[in-house]
């Protein structure tokens, strides 16, 4: 039972988290560039404003209603297995590094599919694009995912970052420290990021996630915004979380679960501002540029594992 | 060994190879002596702490030596030739970027496979290390391989370089002064020379794409 | 026994049906007759994997010397079930959908004996029928690509075909001749007991793996498929590669895996960079064809592909003395086969309808079926859900147990061992990606969208036993990825019937599946549960907020007429992905621009046309080809037309017989 309200509580916590943190990111932008900037909640208003309105439906497009369901579905019980709170959720030993990776996927499948549905080209352009980099970053993120594993012999988060937790020295083992480089590369590729996405654009020929949305307006607009935001949030959690386990609570005591609630809160944070401020110093790649970058996240991930064998 | 020294030599160890490897990734050749010069300081760090350890005099030495060389002079020199071609970039490798991180990756795994023996030789905990040495000295090679400036070359050679020294450090644990001054003082002359000539080569030329040096002139 | 006899006699009698029925009776009766087959011996291979018994039968009468033997042990069986399956789906599909040439005596005979033969392969429990049921799926399968032998695609398949599958049973026969020879028995379980050495098992492995291999479409042997599926009718197609590929890896757990025990490692890495290279290729071209079909082909190259990774990198963590890991990564080779037959003959049949119903297989020309066959689409979306490894479909479970057995793979000491399966890792997740490239483009590009053709606007959804024939194997995938626990633990007991892997590394029950040694568990009823409440309060709030929608054009950023050509096609889809792969794929692309006659800086036309050929063929068999063709043309002046040289050429032969006999 505590489990199940451990859980439904992470959900709302990286909700309201994401959305918190998109503000957060656009304000750290503005303020780095001189400029005031919207407040940090912003993307919370916007969200509360459009879910009482009515949501206009390209006649086209039949999938598109379902579209921001499973978006957001998807991801709200990824966040509720993912262990951030405490070590254990309502998904028990179930909660799985990979169920997690690939129930986010079923989200940015559906997106993509979305897009195509809507029989506009711009929806194509942006499945099209988000397609191929998701597809490039994947070996990046298995292989990352598998170098965490590979200390605890497993892919199960809990039974990882139980292991994390009792070997505090195996923090800064080379691998753990190149597979969360690797794995923050990935994020910043998933979320739709600059140097990858420009999340603040609508000029045609950059867009990826900004496309691909384009037709969704009201409440539907408001769910697929909000699923996004949750990927952002969750996504930094699970990597502030993988990086540096510390502060989870292994016990089931409320005082020790709210602790490793604004712990995971305080990483996500950190994590929000590194990004935002490699965001002011970097100009978007050019799309074909990008697998480089990804190439790049492979090849560290690689490392991971192969230094691992050597360096343990 | 100590375990925070122990983690430092693999930190170490390993930003070297991973230093190399970013090597292969910008196209910017400052950037790229500016990595020659975090690699240099690596590799000192190495050498640093496995002196720590064995409390080494000749070692502690060398690592000085390192810092002098391969993270101050080297790098330096390099980055005058750099600065005096500003805007100069490695815009089209032989193989370009994703492929040669994929074959970098594909090289490291060789080097850990074939390297594995290398720990027979010494039993010691930073011996396991070796193969990354290898791992050095095999990207270096793609990136003298693959790369069409001049500069990028020497910072092949350089990489190279390095990798060695890493093995020699991390195997025998400590390389007798004078043969590490022996091999510094080498490459320094190398880069001097080769300072020289590029910036010859630069005046008679007006680049150095070593694709367009195919024709010998009187 | 007897319910699997009978099934293979129902099958028989199928056949005989198919040959002599009357023309409208022909088509119900005959696969009316193989569903039922497929039914009863899907039912015996269920029954012995519950019941934990193998099944077995031989007779002395049937073939002379040896005799033949039936022998459905617990990896025969398993793989039993997929075939079953996915013949009865095709069987019951031509009963409503053979017409024309594929309703004629031949073909509805033919298919009714390549049912058989694919029903017969994992039964088989000696070489000897174990290569009689090979050669007779093999060359029904041959003679059926040729049922429409007017067509001249379907002829240059059909000689492809031939060559490659008659080389590869010949490697086959090869390798299983030197294995009978050298444990002086034909039975699949005394070779086992014999457990052969030295060069001869390496000759032995070489020549069934590349056999084998080539008919799961392995690269650099898997020409032949990309043009034999696309050009089969389409039940046809939907059994060779729902059935008939995964037999041939089938092939290489039985004869490689299950009696080759002593082979070295580093023949298994070879066979692990080969299923690396297949997965990556397949998935490459599935995500750049714009035929529905030849994407389908090519997307089997990729499973076939995952799946021997799988296999391959069992075989070398067990001489690694990995045993655990192993055993989780045949289980998970087992189930995504299981998963490939029953999504990819849904696939296959439903691009069946969708030909016969728009006149076109070309993605490009396709588009918004969604509104006009709606229960198809919903149908391959399932399908599309399954292949991509959406968790709660059946090809995550298989994907899953992979990757976990690789991770354990990983967690060796071993450089070596850890290299190889980092890159059979690698090639895994980047085929998951770029499968999913071709997934989303196939539902998207054509079932999504607007329609881009005036057969794709006019597009009818069909009605009876067709669609039953597709509900079966998507029940199939819900059932597999839902509920696996049941199925996992069967599969479990498949690794029993290999020497060196470890049975119970795995654990099955209703609520989920979980690996023993490392603590992982899969939960799928219970992640279904959480996703139905969150949809469920989704709908909830919706409900209370008093949600409008409005019907609308699109905006599109403003403009006005949308036309359907304005949307991405199947082509434009995939350039990014061709663009990155350019070396690999080596694209054909040609723009052409055409001025206007007053001004250079108008244009008028500009066409892109882009095409991928397959780099393999023309890299390596067209030389081959070409080759041989001059070698052929020399020969011909031996033969002059004269009979006088022909006698001559008697004459020599005798004379050199006389000489070698003396």
């Amino acid at each position: 039972m505590t489990r199940d309200v451990v859980s439904l509580l992470q959900v709302v916590a990286v909700a309201l988290g994401g959305l918190l943190l998109t503000g957060l990111m656009a304000k750290v932008r503005a303020r780095a560039e001189g400029r005031v900037g919207p407040p940090i909640t912003q993307p919370l208003r916007e969200v509360a404003k459009r879910l009482g309105r009515e949501s206009p439906r390209a006649t086209a497009g039949r999938a598109q209603g379902v579209v921001p369901t499973i978006l957001l579905v998807t991801t709200a019980v990824a966040a509720g297995l993912v262990p951030l709170a405490g070590l254990q959720t309502a998904g028990g030993a179930g909660a799985d590094a990979l169920v997690v990776v690939f129930l986010l996927l079923t989200g940015s499948l559906a997106l993509a599919a979305g897009g195509l549905a809507t029989a506009t080209a711009f929806g194509g352009m942006g499945a099209s694009r988000a397609m191929a980099l998701s597809a490039l970053a994947e070996p990046a993120l298995l292989v990352a995912l598998a170098a965490f594993a590979v200390p605890a012999g497993s892919l199960s988060l809990p039974v990882m970052l139980r292991h994390g937790l009792n070997a505090p020295i195996a923090m800064v083992s080379p691998s753990h420290v190149l597979a969360a480089l690797a794995l923050f590369i990935v994020v910043i590729a998933e979320t739709g990021r600059l140097p990858v996405d420009n999340p603040s654009t609508h000029l045609e020929l950059t867009m990826i996630h900004e496309a691909m949305t384009l037709e969704y307006g009201g409440r539907d607009l408001a769910l697929v915004t909000l699923g996004a935001a949750m990927r952002l949030g969750l996504l930094l959690a699970l990597l502030g979380t993988l990086a540096v386990p510390w502060g989870l609570a292994t016990s089931s005591s409320p005082l020790a679960l709210a602790g490793g609630l604004i712990l995971v809160g305080v990483k996500s944070t950190v994590l929000a501002v590194v990004i935002a401020l490699v965001e002011v110093h970097s100009a978007k790649l050019r799309l074909f540029r990008v697998p480089e970058l990804l190439a790049a996240a492979f090849v560290v991930a690689s490392l991971a594992v192969l230094v691992g064998v050597v360096a343990r | 060994m100590t375990g925070v020294a122990g983690a430092v030599i693999d930190l170490a160890a390993v930003a070297v190879l991973v230093v190399g490897v970013a090597g292969l990734w910008r196209r910017d050749l400052r950037a790229l002596v500016g990595l020659l010069r975090v690699q240099g300081m690596a590799l000192a760090l190495v050498a640093a702490a496995t002196a720590a350890t064995q409390h080494d005099v000749g070692l502690a030495v060398t690592a000085v030596l390192v810092v002098v060389v391969k993270a101050g002079i080297v790098p330096t020199l390099l980055g005058r030739v750099a600065r005096a071609d500003p805007g100069a970039r490695e815009s089209a490798p032989l193989i370009n970027v994703p492929s040669s991180l994929v074959l970098a990756a594909a090289l490291v795994g060789l080097a850990v496979v074939v390297g594995a023996p290398l720990h027979a030789l010494d039993p010691g905990r930073a011996a396991a290390l070796a193969p990354l040495g290898l791992a050095t000295v095999l990207v270096g090679y793609l990136l003298l391989v693959t790369r069409r400036r001049a500069l990028s070359q020497v910072v092949g050679l350089l990489v190279i370089d390095n990798g060695v020294a890493l093995m020699t450090f991390l195997l025998t644990a400590g390389v007798p002064l004078i043969v590490e001054l022996g091999g510094s003082l080498d490459v320094l002359l190398v880069v001097v020379v080769l300072r020289a000539l590029l910036g010859t080569m630069r005046a008679r030329l007006g680049n150095v794409a070593i694709d367009e040096l195919r024709e010998l002139h009187d | 026994m007897a319910v699997l006899l009978a099934g293979l006699g129902v099958a028989l009698a199928a056949v005989a049906v198919g040959a002599v029925a009357p023309r409208r009776q022909r088509a119900l009766y005959a696969n009316a007759l193989t569903a039922l087959a497929g039914v009863l011996v899907g039912t015996a291979a269920i029954a012995a994997l519950v019941t934990g018994t193998t099944p077995h039968a031989h007779t002395g009468a049937l073939l002379p010397l040896s005799g033949a033997s039936l022998r459905l042990d617990a990896l025969g069986a398993s793989l039993e079930v997929t075939v079953a399956l996915v013949v009865t789906a095709a069987a019951l599909f031509s009963i409503g959908y053979a017409h024309g040439a594929s309703a004629s005596r031949p073909a509805v005979a033919l298919q009714a004996a390549f049912a058989l033969g694919v029903l017969l392969v994992p039964a088989a429990g000696d070489a000897v029928t174990f290569l009689g049921a090979w050669e007779a799926m093999a060359v029904t399968s041959l003679a059926l690509l040729l049922v429409e032998h007017d067509r001249p695609a379907a002829r240059s398949a059909a000689l492809w075909y031939g060559a490659m599958t008659q080389a590869g049973a010949a490697a086959i026969t090869l390798g299983l001749l030197i294995l009978v020879a050298a444990a002086h028995t034909t039975s699949f379980l005394g070779i086992a007991a014999a457990d052969v050495r030295g060069p001869a098992a390496v000759v032995a492995f070489v020549a069934t793996v590349a056999g084998f291999a080539s008919k799961a479409g392995a690269v650099p042997l898997h020409v032949w498929l990309p043009r034999a599926h696309p050009e089969a009718s389409t039940p046809v197609s939907a059994m060779m590669s729902g059935a008939m590929t995964a037999l041939g890896l089938y092939g290489i757990a039985r004869v490689d895996l299950g009696i080759l025990t002593a082979i070295g490692r580093w023949w298994w890495v070879g066979v692990l960079v080969v299923a690396a290279a297949s997965a990556l290729y397949g998935a490459l071209h599935a995500a750049t064809a714009t035929d529905l079909k030849r994407l389908l082909a090519y997307s089997t190259i990729d499973a076939m592909g995952l799946g021997l990774i799988g296999l391959a990198a069992a075989g070398e963590l067990r001489a690694g003395g990995a045993p655990q890991a192993a055993a989780t990564l045949v289980v998970g080779a087992l189930i995504l086969l299981c998963a490939h037959g029953a999504y990819k003959t849904l696939l296959f049949l439903a691009a069946g309808l969708v030909e016969r119903a728009t006149g076109t297989r070309n993605l490009d020309l396709l588009g918004g079926l969604a509104g006009t066959m709606p229960r198809t689409s919903s149908l391959v979306a399932l399908a599309v859900a399954s292949a991509v490894g959406v968790p709660l479909g059946a090809g995550f479970v298989g994907e899953w147990l992979e990757i976990e057995g690789l991770v354990a793979g990983l967690a060796r000491r071993d450089p070596g061992g850890v290299a190889a399966t980092l890159l059979g890792l690698v090639a895994l997740a980047l085929a998951s990606g770029l499968t999913a490239v071709a997934m989303v483009k196939l539902l998207g590009i054509g079932f999504l969208g607007r329609p881009r053709s005036e057969g794709a606007r006019g597009a009818r959804e069909p009605h009876g036993i067709v669609s039953v024939a597709l509900a079966l194997p998507a029940l199939a995938t819900l059932a597999l990825g839902i509920v696996p626990g049941p199925a996992l633990a069967v599969a479990d007991r498949a690794v029993t019937s290999l020497g060196g892997m470890r049975a119970s590394a795995l654990h099955g029950s209703l609520g989920g599946i979980g690996v023993a040694a490392s603590a992982s568990a899969l939960r799928p009823l219970a992640l279904l549960a959480g996703l139905v409440a969150a949809t469920l309060v989704l709908r909830a709030l919706a409900r209370a907020g008093a949600h409008r929608i409005r019907r609308t054009a699109a905006w599109a950023c403003g403009r006005r007429e949308l036309s359907a050509r304005m949307q991405y096609t199947a082509t434009s889809f995939a350039e990014p992905v061709q663009r990155v792969f350019a070396d690999v794929l080596r694209p054909d692309v040609d723009v052409t621009l055409t001025h206007e006659d007053e001004s250079r800086d108008i244009e008028r036309v500009l066409a892109y046309q882009s095409s991928v050929a397959d780099a393999v063929e023309s890299g390596l068999y067209r030389p081959l080809v070409r080759g041989a063709d001059a070698l052929g043309r020399r020969a011909r002046a031996l033969a002059n037309g004269s009979v006088h040289r022909y006698l001559a050429y008697g004459l020599l032969a005798l004379l050199a017989v006389l000489v070698v006999l003396r």
